[in-house]
């Protein structure tokens, strides 16, 4: 039905002329991001006591002018804290999902590309990674060695691992039917030329999209790992551990758990805003390309 | 059909028979050594060994895993060392209380996801739309066990209306046994809601733009028939899919879950044997509940295939 | 089967010229129309802007009569029979205009009572059944769903009647049939139960949205008589909503042509396809390859892309692209101008261009036969195709219920192509003819035989990682869109080629792309452009630049021209043409329209079911004897001759080709098949003379008794 195709309007090149199409919830996404980077960066600067000073004079203080979000069971701030750990909980969720798609795109490109029995040894292992329920697989990971935040950080990154892979091929295989790389192959070009700049390019903008539920994805299951007490420790001010440690005084100094737990749901909105945004920016659809 | 349903019969097979080897490997890796932990702290040398002895463990790796694996074809699944009896019924036991959970959550999640969506994708754009969105995101915003604080906080603390733990059986009664499953299934609810809404009301939009359901409306067919028999039945399809995803998600789930509202299933037995070292019984809680989510996500696939006529009328599965 | 050809009686008197108006008949006026379009004018519009899909569009049908509405892509024919439909979607919204049907103006009624309409008096057919049809629901209890929704049929009374009607529509086990998933059914049968569905209610108005379309030639000429047949024995109008104008001669009584969303010419098909009176109309049926034209021509074509609208037209559509245009054309919209029977064109100068033809190029040079005499040709092929066989999916699996035969998509197929020669293969789907293609390229290794490429075997060279044979042969697909990187500019992508042949110098190379692009009739700034910001025919041209930057001595058009519109297309055949005679290319041209390949081909390979069934030059081909495929095939392309409306004298069954049997593919479909020896054994080959072969049971004798489909080509002498 290309009758009903919009007159195409004068292209647009580069990112400036593009600013006021913006979609608004990559707009909102970033702005709520941002204050949470500026955290993650300058956390233990801008916080206005050490996140581990313990005061046992002021324990369980409800907010107020000294300690804007209150005091926990050792004395010490929430808001301190909260601000400190910022860059625990989101390094969690961004590095666990860097290492799946370090690992999951490489293995999903040959999976796609090269097919055969290297790309059938790559599914079926995928398979057996995808048989086990999400947070199992984390814990039996975690459960061998004594745990350790790095450790929760590897154990998320192979959980994600076989979704990575699936994604990438499936966008591989797609990409393989198109006539485009078809002519590729008929001028010549070598697979590490169709894989790098015929396929990669056209498999990033849904990765990108992928990437950033994956982020949220890896926040939340770092948080509960670090909440059954399998990722941060002590004294670390991760959001998931101290929700956790929260738990037994919720009902005397909810507080505790609520500040970061407010936290928390700023970043997870916020990155899900973001992917949003970026799935109808790089939609063909909606940059004239039909 | 038939020649789909044996071909993924015997690929479970096969990935069970994976996963084992990977399961008993991996807490074999585990710090900590039965014989030591049966013998005790004080035992000498001599004592640990003859316990390793007697239970096999100086043998090879592999005729470990065989009696093992032996064991659990007979159903054996070996005696906890923490607290001293066969596993087997604790765990079919606390199984049975986990699935009532998932499955009570899962069918709440897919009927109240499923019609977000659809009311979602048939109102787009529009405040319906928009509020289906705005709850969604507020259910995924935070972990399941944030949700969890606050329930117990609101509904237990405050309006004391529900109990805030524990477990009863259902001899004891419908209500108080219903009762204790309330907050539990809603935090579930809460973190899978979500995912099932907005799939549900993207592939329905998707649905709702193809030349058959334009033909269904050219056949002067009533909007509501159009969107409950023509468009639902075919937008269904990837939701099934991630229902089976999401009961992994709420089996997993529960290990959290079940710690914040001390419900006995197993994911409190799973964290009080990783806590405890108890190797035999980690070893056969993660296999079981694995199984478990492998028979979900194959019963699913088997449902796609039954819904999809493409695939239940002889056609390739792949 | 044979269908006895279904002479239609023309609704109107046909009619002189329109500059030479009879007197309207005055004692029997016309019966007042059955629908009538007036100033219907509809917009699209988002955040981007606004798009006029049809401005001012006027027309009307009368009870019985069957109107052709044509013009090409983006013309607005869709969108005004969607209008019609109450099924605008996607921002499309009715500005103003009247649609009277039965005297009702529907644009004032609720939607309710539209929707009740809908199904009931006025029915539609769409244009891809393999989309129209809900692939989870079966196709009785679709048929059945308007009669229990208007009719007020109990279930069971319903699926009698929907065995009525399937048997109705030419389905010879409706009872299987009612019961059958769509999946399960071929095109041909979808798109009979689609028109089975249409029908239930009794409908006084048919609106077919390309109908045809989406369907194998031989498939769409049954599928057309029986739209006929029905139109005729229930006395039901049609808006015919097509691109084809041969299809439209087939079955339109009157014609109403589109241009950039506004309606450019009106009146009786014969007189319109055969009399045009606009410009724009002259042009488009000049440009439409025929199989009766003389090859040796360039195709007349029409300059430019096709006009968008954004707003009411401030001056002739059509100007910028029309020979004729002058200031007064450039600088004032163009009323329409009627006479009194119904006949209207939107032209000033309609009058005064009423002898003069659409400017024909006939004074470019002719072109020369293939370098080297015939005897050179064979006995230096370029590609030699040995007994090349194609299994697809087969499949070893240790599951003994997994393991799989395959799919056989190319049995046996032996052929050459000679230097500068052109080679066209012609077929309907699944006959095997892109395999071929992409066998020759080594994009698909055979099963068994051989293709050698100027002596080699080009399948192993590039499995050594050998590419330098490869870059001889190149490919211009289908789909221009999809052939071009969305991501990559014009230039980028032709760049490519060159960097791998080992050109260095990036300065030397920018200006080979830039004459390469000069080449092809593309401005050398368009190598800065993205794929998104050029026209489907300026696609096709870059592809085919891109073809040309590795110097080819052979090109593979896979459908090169099928996609493009009938303006856009002649060009690119004419440019096709030019660059074979002046850099000797081969081509290897696969197409399923037996016109297009009667312009460019030399020698034809007719394919069915993975095997030739004939072969030879163009000119023989064409002429009996013919292979029964071949007859069948040239006797359903619909023709725009004003007294060539009978239907065509063989139409096959909807059977699909079974290849892979022991006996002859077509046995299935064949209108004369012999008996059990067409299903069991491989039919011989006969030779007539030039290397034409026909592989037929039937002798060469009878075969040769068959009269000439075309008897306009019987004078010439064969090539």
């Amino acid at each position: 039905m290309t009758d009903a195709t919009p007159a195409r309007q004068a292209p647009s090149r580069g990112l400036l002329a593009r600013l006021p199409a913006l979609p608004v919830s990559l707009v909102i996404g970033v702005l709520l991001l941002a204050p949470l980077a500026v955290a993650a960066v300058a956390g233990s600067w801008l916080a206005p006591y050490p996140y581990d000073e313990m005061n046992i004079m002021s324990r369980l203080q409800p907010p107020g002018a000294d300690f804007w979000f209150g005091t926990d069971e050792f004395g010490r701030d929430v808001f301190s804290r909260t601000l400190v750990g910022t860059g625990s909980s989101l390094v969690m969720g961004v590095a666990a999902t860097a290492l799946s798609l370090l690992a999951g795109v490489p293995l999903g490109l040959v999976a796609g590309y090269k097919g055969g029995r290297a790309g059938e040894a790559i599914m079926r292992a995928m398979d057996v990674l995808m048989s086990f329920p999400p947070i199992l697989l984390g814990i039996l990971v975690l459960a061998v060695t004594p745990p350790a935040q790095w450790k929760a950080i590897v154990a998320i990154g192979i959980v994600y691992v076989p979704q990575v892979v699936r994604l990438t091929r499936a966008i591989t295989l797609e990409l393989m039917q198109e006539e485009f790389i078809t002519a590729a192959r008929l001028r010549g070009e070598s697979a590490a030329y169709i894989l790098f700049h015929e396929i990669l390019p056209n498999i990033w903008p849904p990765l990108a999209v992928e990437a950033s539920l994956r982020v949220v994805f890896a926040i939340l299951l770092g948080a509960s790992l670090s909440f059954i007490g399998m990722g941060a420790q002590p004294p670390s001010s991760d959001w998931g551990l101290m929700i956790s440690e929260a738990r037994p005084f919720v009902e005397q100094a909810p507080w505790i758990a609520l500040c970061p737990g407010f936290a928390l749901a700023t970043a997870v909105i916020g990155i899900n805003l973001l992917g949003d945004g970026l799935r109808s920016l790089l939609d063909p659809r909606n940059t004239g390309a039909h | 059909m038939l020649a789909y349903t044996l071909t993924r019969l015997v690929y479970l097979a096969l990935v069970l028979a994976v996963m084992s080897v990977l399961v008993f490997l991996v807490t074999q890796a585990m710090p900590g050594d039965v014989a030591s932990m049966i013998a005790g702290q004080f035992a000498s040398k001599e004592v640990v060994d003859a316990i390793a002895v007697k239970l096999g463990l100086d043998q090879p790796l592999i005729v470990q895993y065989g009696r093992w694996a032996a064991g659990i074809l007979r159903g054996d699944l070996g005696r906890s060392l923490v607290l001293e009896q066969p596993i087997a019924p604790i765990l079919m036991e606390a199984l049975g209380r986990s699935l009532v959970l998932a499955v009570v959550a899962l069918a709440v999640v897919a009927v109240v996801g499923i019609a977000l969506g659809v009311l979602a994708a048939v109102r787009r754009g529009k405040l319906t739309d928009q509020l289906v969105s705005g709850v969604s995101y507020l259910g995924i915003a935070v972990p399941d066990f944030f949700w969890a604080i606050v329930l117990v906080l609101v509904f237990g603390s405050y309006l004391k209306l529900l109990p805030t733990g524990g477990y009863a059986p259902i001899a004891d009664g419908f209500l108080p046994w219903a009762s204790h499953l309330v907050l539990p299934v809603v935090t579930l609810v809460l973190m899978l809601l979500a995912r099932i809404a907005r799939l549900t009301r993207s592939s329905m939009i998707d649905v709702l733009q193809t030349n058959y359901v334009k033909f269904a409306r050219a056949k002067g067919m009533p909007e509501s028939v159009v969107i409950l028999r023509h468009a639902l039945k075919n937008a269904l399809l990837p939701t099934i899919t991630v229902l089976a995803i999401d009961f992994g998600l709420i089996l997993g789930g529960v290990v959290v879950i079940e710690t914040i509202f001390s419900y006995p299933g197993m994911g409190r037995l799973l964290l009080f044997a990783i806590q405890r070292h108890d190797l035999p019984l980690i070893q056969a809680t993660i296999l079981i509940v694995s199984a478990a989510y492998c028979l979900a996500n194959l019963t699913a696939d088997l449902l796609y295939a039954f819904v999809n006529p493409k695939i239940r009328h002889g056609m390739r599965a792949s | 089967m044979m269908t006895a050809p279904q002479a239609r009686p023309a609704a109107s008197p046909a009619v002189a010229g329109a500059s030479a108006p009879e007197p309207a008949p005055l004692l029997a006026p016309l019966p007042a129309p059955l629908l009538d379009v007036r100033g219907l004018t509809i917009s699209y519009g988002n955040a981007r802007g606004t798009l006029r899909a049809a401005s001012d569009v006027g027309f009307a049908i009368r009870p019985g009569e069957v109107m052709g509405l044509v013009g090409e892509s983006g013309s607005g024919k869709s969108t005004i029979a969607m209008a019609i439909l109450d099924l605008l979607g996607g921002g499309g919204r009715v500005e103003s205009g009247e649609i009277l049907f039965d005297g009702t103006d529907l644009r004032k009624l609720p939607a309710s009572e539209r929707r009740a309409l809908r199904g009931d008096r006025i029915a539609a057919v769409f244009q891809d059944p393999f989309t129209s049809l809900n692939p989870a629901l079966t196709v009785g209890r679709q048929i059945a769903e308007p009669l229990i929704r208007h009719k007020g049929l109990s279930p069971r009374q319903a699926a009698v009647r929907v065995e009525e009607l399937l048997a109705e529509v030419g389905i010879r086990d409706p009872r299987r049939v009612a019961a059958a998933y769509p999946h399960e059914l071929s095109g041909g049968m979808q798109q009979r139960a689609l028109i089975a569905t249409a029908l239930g209610c009794e409908p006084k108005l048919l609106i077919l949205d390309e109908p045809t379309t989406a369907l194998d030639v031989t498939v769409e000429a049954r599928i057309i008589e029986l739209l006929a047949k029905l139109c005729d024995s229930h006395k039901l109008s049609a808006l015919f909503v097509s691109h084809n104008l041969g299809i439209v001669n087939r079955i339109c009584q009157t014609v109403t042509v589109l241009y950039g969303g506004v309606v450019v010419e009106t009146g009786a098909t014969g007189r319109v396809l055969s009399r045009p009176a606009h410009p724009y109309s002259k042009g488009l049926v000049a440009a439409l390859p025929r199989i009766t034209a003389d090859r040796r021509h360039r195709l007349p074509s029409i300059p430019g892309t096709v006009a968008k609208l954004s707003g009411p037209p401030a001056a002739c559509v059509f100007a910028p692209r029309c020979p004729f245009a002058d200031e007064t054309c450039r600088s004032r919209p163009q009323a329409m101008l009627t006479d009194g029977d119904g006949d209207g064109v939107r032209c000033w100068k309609a009058d005064a261009l009423s002898g003069t033809p659409w400017p024909d190029e006939a004074a470019a040079p002719p072109r020369r036969p293939p370098t080297g005499t015939a005897a050179e040709t064979r006995s230096a092929p370029l590609v030699e195709v040995d007994h090349l066989r194609k299994i697809y999916g087969a499949s070893r699996s240790i599951l003994p219920w997994l393991r799989r035969a395959g799919t056989v998509a190319v049995e046996d197929v032996s052929f050459t192509i000679g230097r500068g020669e052109v080679v066209g293969v012609v077929g309907e789907s699944g006959s095997g003819k892109s395999t071929i293609g992409r066998a020759l390229l080594a994009l698909t290794e055979p099963s068994a035989g051989t293709v050698l490429f100027d002596g080699a075997d080009l399948t192993q060279q590039v499995k050594r990682g050998d590419q330098t044979l490869r870059r001889r042969a190149q490919l211009v697909f289908q789909n221009s869109a999809a052939s071009l990187n969305p991501r990559k500019t014009v230039g980028a992508a032709m760049d490519r080629p060159l960097v791998l042949a080992g050109r260095e110098d990036a300065e030397e190379r920018r200006r080979t792309v830039a004459g390469l692009l000069t080449r092809v009739g593309l401005p050398a700034a368009y190598a800065d452009r993205y794929p998104h910001e050029l026209s489907g025919g300026e696609r096709q041209r870059v592809n085919i630049a891109r073809a040309l930057a590795t110097d080819p001595d052979f090109v593979v058009c896979d459908e090169a021209v099928s996609a493009l519109d009938v303006s856009v297309q002649a060009n690119i055949l004419n440019l096709l043409a030019e660059l074979r005679d002046e850099m000797g290319l081969s081509y290897l041209f696969i197409t399923h329209d037996i016109a297009v390949v009667s312009h460019i081909a030399d020698r034809v390979l007719v394919v069915y079911g993975g095997t030739i069934c004939e072969e030879g030059p163009i000119g023989r081909v064409l002429r009996p004897p013919y292979h029964p495929y071949t007859e069948a095939l040239l006797s359903a392309v619909p023709r725009l001759a004003e007294d060539r409306k009978e239907a065509p004298r063989i139409l096959l069954e909807d059977a699909a080709a079974a290849p892979g049997g022991r006996g002859c593919a077509f046995a299935a479909r064949c209108p004369r098949k012999l008996g059990t020896v067409c299903d069991e054994q491989a039919p011989p080959v006969h030779e007539t003379a030039d290397g034409h072969r026909i592989a037929c049971h039937i002798p060469l004798a009878t075969l040769a008794e068959r009269a000439a489909v075309f008897p306009e080509l019987a004078g010439d002498a064969p090539h």
